[in-house]
């Protein structure tokens, strides 16, 4: 009976398909789900959607990194002005009017008590 | 009453359509015929574009094997207010009095827009002033030059101005290798300014500049400079100046002006005199420091020998119609070379040139002097210092004057220099015959590192032998033993020095001399056999009794000297 029922489907779907060849056993697939322009449409959106939130995404890590950039670039220049503040301030301390007796002139005796007059 | 409705509908309608072809409207006039000018606000609001200044180059000298710096860069800040964004002006003006201590209500009441209120405000005052985050009131970067080592050098080194421009010196002499090159940065901004990271961004690097190392000692400098300002203030005299070189390599150890100049506050100088560099721009008539040079050329050119006498019982010479007389020493009737030296002989300078034409002043002899003078020792060629403004000097010409003009160049008169230039022709001399070119860049930091270094340079070879030169070391050796140099002689009992003295009249504007108005100077080095420091300091107009170049110029060559050659560790000759 299942036999019967089956041979008898095969046949109406062949006459159906338009496409019947004796001694030949041809199958043709048919789609299980049809997709609507509606539904095409909707994916494309979606796809489109997702899409830009990802660039959006990415342009708004870019501008945040952006940001973070230019802070550690204010925070490096104000650093570097502190770093060449003090080491102006270090030589002008270091000079040889500030510091006492570093003249090495100091250190030194003099060969002799010199005392000049004019002739 | 569906006409009535009808009617509410189309009057409703009419209004919508209306109110949308006004939204539209304003909208053409917006984007299309405003397009141009609402484009370049954005643009204006969006974008900044502006150089990127590039640091100057900084300067340093040599201390003991270490590099100090002696001109450096200072970032520091402009406060600026605008007015328009001041959203409340007490407490602005609250705050800028709490860190400032100044008022600036008057300026910020009359002020239309953007206002300076103060300029140079250092780091910590700026971040006080940043903390106070009151509306409208900003800072802007702004570079200055500071000298921390104050007026040490201050002529060597000029100054940069307020413009950015380097002046004088150093500083102005290579103004464009020390500025660098300006970046760019092109950039899209937020509403607040603050960069957009975007691809369309552009950032060009500066080019900062090259840093010079100096061939400047810092202790040798500052004992010169100190020395110098006790000496002229104790003396009353005009200005002191003096060089020292290494006559081996021509390397500027220290070049010293006084008065001088803080650099940090230039604007305060109200003679700009005191920003030239005196010892390399200045021409003056030398005197008798000349006496050397004519008897280098005469033992050179074979005309005399060292161990040649003449009589000098008139301690005169006639020469066409003028008479030279020597000053302040006893007749001979048997004067050697080494005593024209010694006590500084004018008459023996005149026979060494007349021995150039066989007895007299001719052509001969003018020319003889000449060769030596501008073509061997190239006493009128600027010597190529890395200083600007040196003047080129000049020697009459042989053939187109008549004999007195010599005899007076044979003893330092009318004839003008730079001590740089008598400095460099002096090494040649005493070194064995070679001339350096006198430097003072040491070597040049480029800004990847590179190192260029100046090398050396010879500008003249074999301008007098070694047999001339050892007998000219001898003859100067003596005007610190027995001549005008006796103070060398007690200041430093235990090396050997040499020199010669030098007391000329100072020109006066309308010709002749400025009367009872001398410049001294004494060139000399030490030790003896093998020169190590070749100095030579100038005394402006003192008022010490006696000769300006022995008792003015020669004790500042001594104290100095005496000090250097222990600094210097040389050893003790004699």
């Amino acid at each position: 009976m299942y036999y019967q029922q089956t041979m008898a489907q095969s046949r109406t779907s062949r006459k159906r398909s338009g496409s019947v060849h004796r001694n030949r056993e041809l199958r043709s697939w048919k789609a299980t789900a049809n997709m609507g322009p509606v539904t095409s449409t909707l994916f494309l959106v979606v796809i489109a959607s997702v899409l830009a939130l990802l660039y959006l995404t990415q342009i708004t890590k870019t501008s945040v990194y952006g940001y973070q950039i230019n802070e550690l670039n204010t925070e490096q220049a104000a650093l570097i002005e502190e770093q060449q503040e003090l080491r102006v301030e270090a030589a002008r301390l270091q000079s040889v009017a500030r510091i006492e007796g570093s003249e090495v002139t100091a250190g030194l005796e003099p060969e002799t008590s010199v005392s000049y007059d004019s002739r | 009453m569906i006409a009535a409705r009808f009617t509410r509908i189309s009057i409703l309608a009419i209004a919508f359509v209306a109110m949308a072809a006004l939204v539209l409207g304003r909208l053409v006039y917006l984007q299309i015929i405003q397009h141009d000018y609402f484009s370049v606000l954005a643009a204006q609001t969006h974008s900044r574009k502006f150089e990127i200044e590039p640091q100057r180059g900084q300067i340093y000298i040599h201390d003991r094997g270490e590099l100090v710096p002696i001109a450096m860069n200072r970032n520091l800040n402009l406060l600026y207010a605008d007015t328009r964004y001041i959203y409340d002006t007490e407490a602005a003006v609250d705050g800028l009095k709490q860190v400032l201590g100044e008022d600036y209500s008057d300026k910020l009441a009359t002020a239309d827009g953007y206002v300076v209120l103060e300029d140079e405000i250092d780091y910590n005052t700026a971040q006080e002033i940043l903390s106070l985050e009151v509306s409208g009131i900003g800072l802007s970067d702004q570079y200055r030059r500071v000298y921390p080592e104050g007026s040490l050098a201050a002529q060597v080194l000029g100054f940069v101005n307020h413009d950015g421009q380097g002046q004088y010196g150093i500083e102005g002499e290579f103004d464009e290798l020390l500025k660098g090159s300006p970046g760019m940065y092109d950039i899209e901004t937020d509403a607040n300014g603050v960069p957009i990271a975007t691809s369309d961004n552009i950032q060009l690097e500066p080019t900062h500049g090259d840093d010079i190392v100096l061939t400047i000692d810092r202790n040798i400098q500052a004992k010169v400079e100190s020395v110098l300002e006790s000496s002229v203030d104790d003396m009353d005299a005009r200005s002191g100046h003096a060089v020292i070189m290494d006559p081996n390599s021509g390397r500027i150890l220290a070049m010293a002006n006084y008065p001088t100049y803080d650099p940090n506050n230039y604007t305060e100088v109200d003679d700009y005199h005191r920003f030239i560099n005196v010892t390399s721009s200045d021409l003056f008539e030398p005197g008798s420091g000349f006496k050397v040079f004519t008897m280098a050329a005469g033992l050179e050119a074979g005309v005399v020998d060292k161990d040649e006498t003449f009589d000098d019982s008139s301690g005169l010479v006639r020469v066409a119609d003028a008479v030279i007389r020597n000053v302040g020493i006893p007749h001979s009737s048997s004067r050697s070379m080494t005593d024209i030296i010694t006590n500084s002989v004018n008459t023996g300078a005149v026979y060494v040139l007349e021995k150039f034409g066989g007895g007299e002043i001719n052509v001969e002899a003018r020319r003889g002097l000449y060769n030596y003078f501008a073509n061997r020792f190239r006493l009128t060629e600027a010597t190529g210092i890395e200083q600007p403004a040196e003047p080129n000097m000049s020697m009459v010409d042989p053939d187109s004057v008549g004999p007195v003009n010599y005899a007076n160049i044979a003893f330092g008169q009318g004839i003008a220099t730079t001590m740089v230039r008598m400095v460099a022709s002096m090494a040649g001399i005493i070194n064995g015959g070679d001339i350096y070119k006198p430097y003072l860049v040491d070597y040049r930091l480029g800004n990847n590192g590179e190192v260029a270094a100046t090398e050396p340079e010879m500008m003249a070879e074999n301008i007098v032998s070694q047999e001339t030169s050892e007998t000219i070391k001898e003859m100067m050796a003596t005007v610190v033993t027995d001549g005008g140099g006796y103070t060398i002689n007690w200041a430093l009992p235990n090396h050997t020095v040499a020199g010669k003295t030098g007391t000329a009249e100072i020109p006066s504007a309308d010709g002749g001399y400025l009367s009872g108005q001398y410049i001294g100077s004494f060139i000399g080095f030490a030790p003896v056999e093998e020169p190590k420091y070749l100095m030579m300091v100038r005394v402006d107009d003192p008022r010490t009794p006696g000769y300006a170049g022995s008792a003015a110029a020669a004790p500042i060559f001594a104290e100095i000297m005496e000090w250097l050659v222990r600094y210097g560790g040389v050893e003790r000759d004699r």
